[in-house]
């Protein structure tokens, strides 16, 4: 089911529900019960490159969002994620 | 117009003549601007939203003069060397024909791309950046802050492209360049800390260029070519930006990251433009089986061909791929398997057959045990692909050990000679001296010859390739080796091949902590591999101090690490975490076939 703000109510209290979907998203995909937002996903899921971009694209697809190029290397952990996410709706909100 | 292009071996004393047109690069891009129609050229497709921006060849070849005053006036002359980390698809592609419409000779290094990689992006770049000798490096403004930090030692300049987009410089006159001057370094071999430059003249690049568009993929003007290939990658650069102008054949870049997220983009591009020709390694046809699913819109039946090679090529993938994608006009004919590598610029070979790829159903144990290419009807014959014969001008032949020919359907390494071998690696004639013996290509790739076709089973060298990617042994020991549990320079990495799938890493480390802190290391060391080198670790093996291979001189040896790993008989210490019931996964016939082939290459090595 797609994750729906209204768009003109982006608020930082969404900063709480975006987390929440980004754990269950990254619980499902890495197999992981232990998600949080400070777990990174390289380092502490050992994730391969290009397993990241496939979650990456689920990330996008889920909040029908595109995260651009050049904010992907300074997403480190989940919840740095669900910044840059927060930031996006923000955007598209604007 | 033609030219007969002579190069002399160094091993004989005849001459060898092919006809190649004699025009440059460039000079085929000036003689394109005012030729080509006006609806021919290259399209960029920007992202996601699918918008796309079309430069005709004609206002191609102004904007690259034009980019080419603007390098100019930064202060780069004929013959300098400036690298290039632009990820913007369109104002690489401008830039890195602007320098060599200059004569400048750009470096292109691949941009961080990917998630929390900055650390070992930076250093991988920063070896390549020196090795390189640049002095001025062209990037965007969104990695100018990154960019920046490769800074020092001989490079001391950044520039961006939207500076030299401003830069109120004229369009530069073309000089034609000689044939033997230096085009530009491809830097795509070597590990991390020692990374190989290939160094590739005009001549390089026009013969190979003209052999792969005209015998490889037989362009005309009336194709249309489709790539997500990173211009880093050499298919992606040589193939699909340079050979397409020798012959006026218009390209439609996808954007790398948008097909490695969502590989339907790659055929929704060909589908929309009507794309006759495309490339991918084999694990892109493989993604493409495995994650597309929604197959609504597609049109893939102007697709002719469908060009696969960079890694070892799976008959079982590209059987997949056919059965997927043949209801929405997929032609498994289209199939082409193909052979090369920076060092002979591109491809010297492509397997074209009305069938579909040809293969060679063989002899499991006949192959790896003894090293003969003997076909077989056997659900258990290991199917090798045939990568067709060398182009006009080009030979290949397969050696043994003391380099003599092998005869044919004998397993040897893989050499190759003619116009397309680089010169040298740049500034580093040891490397040269190793990889060119008496004029010919050794390529580390193991494989046989049947009627002047090549085939190719398996490597002697040890890099490790996942997803078309090479990766180095060495890099990977090097990051475990910084962890303290880990002995020092006590850590083995090698690749094992599962059947039908990709390579699958291992690493075996030396180590004395106790054993309730096995699987905290254990996740330390898959931390680290994924962290430094973006490759999942397939397994771990801990082993005691001491237990590791190596020659007398100290030196590793992984092929003898690897067979023992392969044959169960590492001194494993026992682990929690760890995939004892590896070895359960292959099935015992598929062990033994394993091994055999590990016996075969530590004995050939």
């Amino acid at each position: 089911m797609p994750f729906t703000i209204p768009a003109t109510k982006v608020h930082e209290q969404d900063f709480d529900k975006i987390l929440i979907q980004l754990i269950r998203l990254t619980s499902d995909y890495a197999q992981r019960q232990d998600v949080s937002a400070d777990t990174h996903f390289i380092s502490d899921l050992a994730l391969s490159s290009l397993k990241v971009m496939n979650l990456m694209a689920d990330v996008e697809d889920h909040f029908d969002i595109e995260i651009p190029l050049e904010q992907l290397p300074k997403i480190r952990t989940v919840g740095d994620a669900a910044e840059s996410v927060l930031g996006l709706l923000h955007a598209g909100a604007g | 117009m033609r030219l007969r292009v002579s190069w002399v071996c160094s091993t004989q004393a005849q001459v060898d003549v092919a006809t190649f047109p004699e025009l440059t690069l460039v000079e085929a891009l000036a003689e394109l601007a005012t030729t080509s129609a006006e609806d021919q050229g290259f399209t960029f497709i920007c992202g996601k939203s699918g918008s796309e921006s079309f430069l005709s060849f004609e206002a191609l070849a102004a904007s690259v003069a034009k980019r080419a005053g603007a390098l100019i006036a930064t202060g780069l002359g004929r013959g300098d060397h400036v690298v290039l980390v632009i990820p913007e698809r369109q104002e690489f592609v401008l830039t890195f024909l602007g320098a060599l419409w200059a004569g400048i000779v750009p470096v292109p290094v691949a941009p961080p791309i990917g998630i929390d990689q900055l650390t070992a992006y930076i250093e991988r770049s920063h070896h390549i950046v020196h090795a390189s000798k640049a002095r001025t490096l062209v990037t965007t403004a969104q990695l100018k802050a990154v960019s920046g930090s490769l800074l020092g030692n001989s490079l001391r300049k950044l520039v961006t492209v939207e500076e030299l987009a401003r830069d109120p410089s004229p369009q530069l006159g073309l000089i034609p360049p000689s044939p033997d001057a230096t085009a530009f370094l491809q830097f795509t071999s070597g590990s991390t800390s020692r990374p190989k430059g290939v160094l590739l003249t005009h001549r390089n690049l026009t013969v190979n260029c003209h052999s792969l568009a005209k015998s490889g993929m037989g362009l005309t003007a009336d194709d249309v070519l489709c790539s997500w290939l990173p211009f880093f990658h050499d298919f992606g650069l040589i193939g699909m930006v340079l050979a397409p102008i020798f012959t006026a054949s218009s390209v439609v870049y996808v954007p790398p990251i948008l097909f490695l997220k969502r590989p339907v983009e790659w055929l929704r591009a060909i589908t929309r433009h009507k794309g006759t020709v495309s490339f991918a390694p084999n694990f892109g046809y493989g993604l493409c089986a495995k994650r597309v699913t929604d197959l609504d819109g597609l049109d893939l039946s102007n697709w002719r061909y469908a060009g696969c090679g960079a890694e070892p090529i799976r008959m079982s993938t590209l059987r997949s791929f056919s059965k997927k994608f043949e209801p929405v006009g997929f032609r498994h004919s289209a199939l082409t398997a193909g052979y090369g590598m920076a060092e002979s610029t591109l491809a010297v070979a492509f397997d074209k057959s009305e069938n579909g790829p040809r293969y060679d159903s063989l002899h499991p144990a006949q192959l790896y045990a003894h090293g003969r290419a003997e076909p077989v009807v056997d659900a258990n014959a290991v199917d090798v692909v045939c990568c067709g014969s060398p182009f006009e001008g080009h030979e290949a032949k397969a050696v043994d050990e003391s380099g003599r020919t092998c005869p044919d359907r004998v397993i040897g390494e893989i050499v190759l000679k003619g116009p397309s071998v680089m010169l040298g690696y740049y500034d580093n004639p040891a490397a040269t001296a190793s990889a060119i013996q008496n004029g010919w290509l050794h390529t580390g790739d193991l494989g046989y010859m049947v009627d002047g076709r090549i085939y190719i089973t398996g490597r002697k060298k040890e890099i490790i390739i996942v997803a078309g990617a090479n990766y180095y042994p060495t890099d990977i020991e090097h990051a475990v080796s910084k962890l303290a549990q880990v002995r020092t320079g006590n850590v083995v990495a090698f690749g094992i091949s599962l059947r039908d799938q990709d390579e699958a890493l291992v690493v075996c480390a030396e180590t004395s902590v106790p054993r309730e802190e096995y699987p905290a290391l254990v996740a330390q060391i898959r931390s680290r591999v994924a962290q430094a080198i973006g490759l999942e670790v397939y397994d771990v093996v801990l082993i005691e101090a001491g237990s590791l291979r190596k020659t007398s001189s100290g030196k590793l040896q992984r092929c003898d690490m690897k067979a023992m790993y392969l044959g169960n008989k590492l001194p494993r210490r026992p682990q929690r975490d760890s995939k004892v019931t590896t070895l359960k996964h292959f099935g015992r016939s598929r062990l033994r076939l394993l091994w055999s082939r590990v016996s075969a290459a530590v004995r050939s090595s």
